[in-house]
């Protein structure tokens, strides 16, 4: 194996010198082929006169040099586009034209090759902190947060998989070695059996709300906040520090969280949440969304798994607004004539485990005896008591050896080198004779593991992958995670790279439910919508906007790019479609009746309906705008960078933006006409505008609108809110949301603009494929990728690129296949 | 609960000098050395959305400027910090509005757009040079979220402590004996570990082509940092930690809370300083999207924050902002009113307070909010640059940097250093 993967790198080495030698000749001057088309139409401009970023005279041509390579990159793009040299110059001679745009081409391409020769396209790709966390849960069967120990990922408006993106710092190896820690303590579990038992906490006694009542301290002046029913405790809007159960979890383990409700003062359906909040890492989580549709009182019951220390409590979803404007914290319960939620008791039964030590633990543990103690022991690390212990038995060494032997190949994706587990064993050996015990001891080979290179970075060889890191290279695409044993043992016997064993091996992995990982994480990205959170509609303009609202666009959007990988149907889908997403919550907001409950469903469109496609999604829609108002600007800009592919450049530094003025009488896009008057704006906001145009006629949480609201100016509002008037705004200016593409086709709206946008399906799917390879192989595409790209295009036409297709022909490229 | 919160309501009351520590064991060759050379401390202080422009920046420059609403709040301390106006980072259109969060220490260029990987903070820099005198290299905090804006040399951020709670523990209270155990244990554990990885690491880089070998440097050299900062927090252990006479701060559950929870930190602060327990502070007050517990506040601050010149929303910013200028008041006067050597903490320690944004209903990152408070410099004016062509922020940093002693005459975009 050595020895083969020597001379490998000597051929490279071999062939980089004949390479060199041969091109050295002209070397660092522009080739002769180039030169007519510079004489004659680039150099009376690009002479180092003008201030235009480019010097003919001074340009060098040697493309080994990154800064070069870039510039020729870009000499070519901007001629080959025909951008350069300008309308307002002749037009350059065929021939010359065509001789120097495939002079450079070449020349371009056969230097990015032989780069990607010697070192790949990737170079040292490390794990994501999501993928990290995955990983460790599916390497050692826990359900735990740990990703928020790892730090975040750098932003780089580009795909947090990406090595040049990646960072790599101290504060890493002190977190991995933490997160590893948590991360144990969640596998190896040693204390006494945890007793399932049913806690039942009556709101009528709980202390919480008690104090809630009684200490002038604790409730807001000059009312309380919670109303006092006979049986039950009414919750008005949301606040955990009232409503959370008495005690915290008390271990770790899989719960069933169960609320006995019913609607107060309502006859329209409430929704109740149940959430988890954990203090130290200061989040909170919603378990579950139920919606209650009767006064009868129900049992809303939802299974999770909760940790040591966090805390429970129920809440409402979108609350506390009655017809006069006055909320629950002004007028308090008494006078309080909106609706609420009453809760008899919230109950939590578990921990469910079927065997103790459970699975995670005498897994990982392998072939290790557990002493059951007589008594229960305190363990000052755990902060808990232990009641079993691994027991050494007459060779640790082995016994360390069969842990190592059994964790660290799932880790590192393939198997363990001669001596490759070793010093981890030794690590281990080296503790015990310190005198720690056997325990210790495991948990430092298993930190070492989980924190060595082989185990973070993927190394493969420069060249095509071997099963081993191709079936990594798979699994980390589409599960966001380490192969599983069938992919594993697939790749052992070396038929990963067979293609009917890899089509099987896709569609398998494609159909397991840790694909939804993929679609998440990848939408997160592709889409921005991580960046729901980034802004909170103003509460008086958007008095619907809640969690519940922002939860269920997120679940839209997942849902459908999921189905469109599921069915195979086609990326026009993204342009328009006559089928959404939605939940009860979603389909309000949409305007689409007869949806009960709150579980999202595919529902076939109205013809009427504006929807159908990712542009007129609610979670596309709000991440383009912030909370009070939307700027074609930012939506046309999103579409033409994340759906199109064709990013605008950056306005000039002189530019600022337009500063938000929502007294006013005016809207953005009345502003926004000065650009087509002058040229230097007009050339990219001809592209930028018509898209943000048409989707003006959706408000910033995704609402579809005629009329702009405006809290001051306007008519009242005439539709209902919730069954109740509307107050907190008024029907402002009429939306205009008509344009006129760049090649100058008219729409007045979006559904025309749609019906406009279908001529550029291939684009868009040119544009997604080429994003799945970024993101699956980490790396950005390179010139010389191009022309793959293209190949994969093509691959996936018959599909009319169905999106299945497309993830398919992405892994069967040789993109994916290579490093 | 009585008797603390009676103790609150006094502190209050009184100010924060009394709530200030006494080393109960300063030997007296300690105490002369501080007399000497007092160490020299930076704290720096970001607000992240903005401070409303007109009700900060006054008409006039020089010593003789016309106060504002908001500088109103700090006229007891007129004489001891400079308002800067005009100053800036270049280049900070980024991925979206509040990318110029994640610079404001480092400058680098485009934050969040194609590639982009930020540059070492002014804290890091500092920490890399002074970090070692202090039991805590340097501190990153903030009011909510591990979120800082401190950033490695590789670009990574250095997460935040947002519970005062855990900081002070960490800080002020005596472990016993088999804690201390058990954490030297622990950092032998990861001593080892590092220790064999590093030999791993070396193996590895002889299997892989030349460029991974190249990145794996990176790799085998934070080894080698966490291995050094192990070590140096193994050798702290043994020394036993300053005692102070305040109690641990009882942290703020409710995450609205900016308000409370900035001014628990800006208490902390004090002690950390005198203790010198660090040289090195950032302090993130991270702007949300929720609804501050500020009276008279019903809309939520980062909503605010984009009034869209609606009065009643500047209305309910500014009385968010007033609370948060107060809170700085209370840092200055915290460090005002100890006596170190001949003069102040504040003397010693030089307190920068501004925000990212300049406007930030438009995004605008040019023309910050920049207040300068103690360090030795001189004070008591509102110093203004070119509106339109704003001076390099860094060039204060660098002004800063040399104050404290550091032979660092460039940093970020610096062209040079501010004087006045």
């Amino acid at each position: 194996m050595m020895n083969i993967s020597i001379s490998r790198h000597l051929c490279k080495a071999i062939w980089f010198c004949v390479f060199t030698f041969f091109t050295s000749t002209n070397f660092g001057q522009v080739p002769e082929s180039i030169q007519p088309l510079f004489k004659a139409s680039c150099i009376a401009c690009h002479d180092g006169s003008a201030d235009n970023g480019l010097d003919l005279n001074k340009l060098k041509f040697d493309l080994t040099d990154p800064q070069q390579f870039r510039q020729w990159e870009r000499i070519y793009d901007r001629v080959e586009s025909g951008e350069m040299p300008p309308q307002s110059v002749p037009r350059p001679d065929a021939k010359h034209l065509s001789d120097a745009l495939r002079s450079i081409r070449k020349s371009l391409i056969s230097e990015n090759k032989r780069a990607q020769s010697v070192d790949g396209r990737v170079i040292l790709r490390r794990l994501t902190r999501t993928e990290y966390e995955h990983t460790l849960g599916d390497l050692l069967y826990i359900k735990s947060d740990i990703g928020g120990i790892i730090p975040a990922e750098n932003s780089s408006n580009s795909f947090d998989t990406v090595f040049s993106t990646q960072g790599f710092s101290p504060i890493h190896v002190e977190a991995y070695l933490k997160a590893a820690d948590v991360a144990l303590d969640a596998a190896i579990r040693l204390s006494p059996e945890p007793k399932s038992k049913v806690r039942r906490f009556e709101f009528l006694k709980s202390k919480n709300v008690q104090r809630h009542f009684d200490d002038e301290k604790s409730k807001p002046e000059p009312h309380p906040i919670a109303g006092k029913l006979d049986d039950a405790i009414v919750m008005f809007d949301d606040a955990y520090y009232v409503y959370k159960l008495d005690e915290h979890v008390e271990t770790s383990g899989w719960y069933k969280i169960r609320a006995q409700v019913y609607r107060h003062q309502s006859s329209d359906p409430v929704i109740l949440t149940l959430n988890a909040g954990d203090y130290n890492r200061g989040f909170t989580k919603v378990l579950g969304w139920f919606d209650l549709d009767s006064d009868k009182p129900i049992t809303a019951e939802v299974e999770a798994y909760l940790e040591k220390g966090q805390y429970l409590f129920p809440g409402v979803e979108g609350l506390n607004v009655q017809p006069n404007g006055k909320t629950i914290w002004n007028v308090g319960p008494k006078d309080y004539k909106g609706a609420g939620i009453a809760v008899r008791w919230v109950e939590l039964e578990g921990p469910v485990h079927e065997q103790w030590p459970p699975y995670s633990t005498t897994n990982l543990l392998k072939d290790i005896k557990f002493k059951k103690l007589k008594q229960k022991q305190w363990d000052q690390r755990r902060g808990d008591y232990i009641k079993y212990q691994p027991t050494v038995g007459a060779s640790p060494r082995k016994q360390l050896e069969r842990i190592i032997g059994w964790l660290a190949p799932r880790a590192f994706r393939r198997p363990l080198l001669t001596g490759e587990g070793t010093p981890f064993v030794e690590l281990g050996l080296e503790a015990l004779q310190k005198g720690r015990s056997f325990e210790d001891a495991i948990r430092v080979s298993l930190r070492a593991a989980l924190t060595s290179p082989s185990f973070l970075f993927m190394t493969p060889e420069p060249g095509p992958l071997d099963d081993f890191s191709l079936a990594s290279r798979m699994s980390f695409f589409l599960w966001k995670s380490i192969p599983d044993h069938e992919l594993s043992l697939v790749a052992k016997r070396k038929r990963l790279t067979r293609e009917d064993e890899l089509d099987k091996q896709i569609e398998r992995m494609l159909d397991d439910e840790k694909s939804s990982r993929f679609v998440s994480d990848f939408c997160n990205q592709w889409l921005q919508l991580s960046e729901i959170d980034a802004t909170a509609p103003d509460k008086r303009l958007y008095p619907e906007f809640d969690d519940l609202l922002k939860h269920s666009m997120l679940d839209e959007t997942e849902h459908f790019i999921a189905h469109l990988i599921e069915k195979d149907l086609s990326v026009s889908n993204l342009i328009d479609s006559d089928f959404a997403f939605v939940n009860r919550r979603l389909a309000e907001h949409y305007g689409i009746k007869g949806i009960k409950g709150q579980t999202t469903r595919r529902v076939r469109l109205p013809r009427s309906s504006p929807r159908g496609g990712l542009l007129t999604q609610s979670s596309i829609l709000k991440v383009t705008a912030n909370g009070t108002n939307t700027s074609p600007v930012l939506r046309g800009n999103w579409v033409l960078t994340h759906l199109l592919g064709t990013p605008p450049s950056p306005p000039p530094p002189t530019i600022g933006s337009i500063e938000p003025d929502t007294r006013g009488t005016t809207t953005i896009r009345e502003m926004l006409e000065k650009h087509r008057s002058d040229d230097a704006c007009s050339s990219c906001h001809r592209l930028i505008d018509p898209p943000g145009f048409a989707l003006e006629c959706f408000d910033v949480i995704g609402g579809y609108r005629k009329n702009f609201r405006n809290k001051e100016h306007g008519e009242p509002v005439k539709k209902k809110l919730f069954g109740r008037k509307v107050w907190e705004y008024k029907t402002g200016l009429p939306v205009d949301a008509s344009g006129e593409m760049e090649d100058g086709r008219k729409f007045d709206g979006i559904v025309e603009y749609k019906r406009l946008l279908k001529t550029k399906k291939e684009q868009i799917a040119r544009h997604l494929i080429s994003q799945l390879v970024v993101y699956s192989t980490g790396a950005e595409i390179q010139f010389a990728d191009r022309e793959e790209i293209d190949k994969i295009v093509e691959q996936c036409r018959a599909s009319d690129f169905g999106l299945r297709t497309i993830i398919r022909q992405v892994i069967k490229s040789k993109l994916f296949l290579n490093k | 609960m009585g008797p603390m919160i009676q103790r609150r309501t006094f502190l209050k009351a009184t100010g924060v000098a009394l709530a200030l520590p006494l080393l109960e064991s300063m030997s007296p060759l300690a105490f002369a050395r501080e007399q000497l050379d007092a160490p020299k401390r930076m704290v720096m202080i970001c607000t992240s959305l903005g401070l409303h422009g007109p009700s900060l920046f006054p008409q006039k420059t020089g010593a003789n400027y016309d106060s504002t609403p908001y500088l109103d709040l700090l006229k007891d301390h007129r004489d001891d910090f400079t308002l800067f106006s005009g100053l800036s980072h270049p280049d900070q259109a980024g991925a979206d509005g509040h990318s110029s969060q994640f610079t404001w220490l480092t400058a680098a260029r485009n934050p969040g757009l194609g590639g982009f990987r930020n540059t070492i903070s002014v804290d890091q820099v500092v920490r890399e040079k002074l970090g070692r005198a202090t039991r805590f290299p340097s501190i990153s905090l903030s009011t909510s979220g591990a979120n800082s804006q401190s950033f490695t040399r590789s670009g990574v951020m250095v997460p935040a402590e947002h519970r005062p709670s855990a900081l002070f523990q960490s800080m002020f209270m005596q472990g016993r004996p088999h804690e201390i155990e058990r954490q030297k244990r622990l950092l032998s554990d990861g001593h080892s570990i590092l220790d064999s990885l590093g030999v791993q690491t070396r193996s590895l880089q002889k299997r892989v082509s030349a460029a991974d070998r190249h990145r794996l440097d990176e790799y085998f050299n934070s080894l080698r940092q966490a291995e050094q900062q192990f070590n140096q927090a193994d050798s702290w252990l043994d020394k036993p930690k300053p005692r102070v006479d305040a109690p641990q701060p009882k942290d703020i559950e409710q995450d609205n809370d900016l308000i409370g929870r900035t001014n628990l930190l800006m208490e902390l602060i004090p002690l950390i300083v005198q203790t010198d327990s660090s040289r090195m502070i950032t302090v993130l007050i991270q702007g949300r999207s929720d609804v501050p517990e500020v009276d008279g506040v019903t809309v939520d601050h980062h909503n605010l924050s984009h009034h869209g010149q609606d009065e009643d929303k500047i209305e309910q910013l500014t009385k968010i902002e007033t609370e948060l200028m107060k809170s700085f008041g209370g840092l200055v006067n915290g460090l005002k009113s100890k006596q170190e050597g001949q003069g102040s903490l504040l003397d010693n320690t030089s307190v920068l307070f501004g925000s990212n944004l300049g406007n930030a209903n438009a995004h605008d990152w040019r023309n910050l909010p920049v207040m300068l408070a103690g360090g030795g410099f001189k004070h008591g004016q509102h110093i203004a640059f070119d509106k339109d062509n704003n001076t390099p922020l860094c060039n204060l940093f660098v002004s800063m940097l040399q104050k404290s002693g550091l032979d660092i005459d460039q940093f970020g975009s610096s062209d040079g250093m501010l004087e006045w």
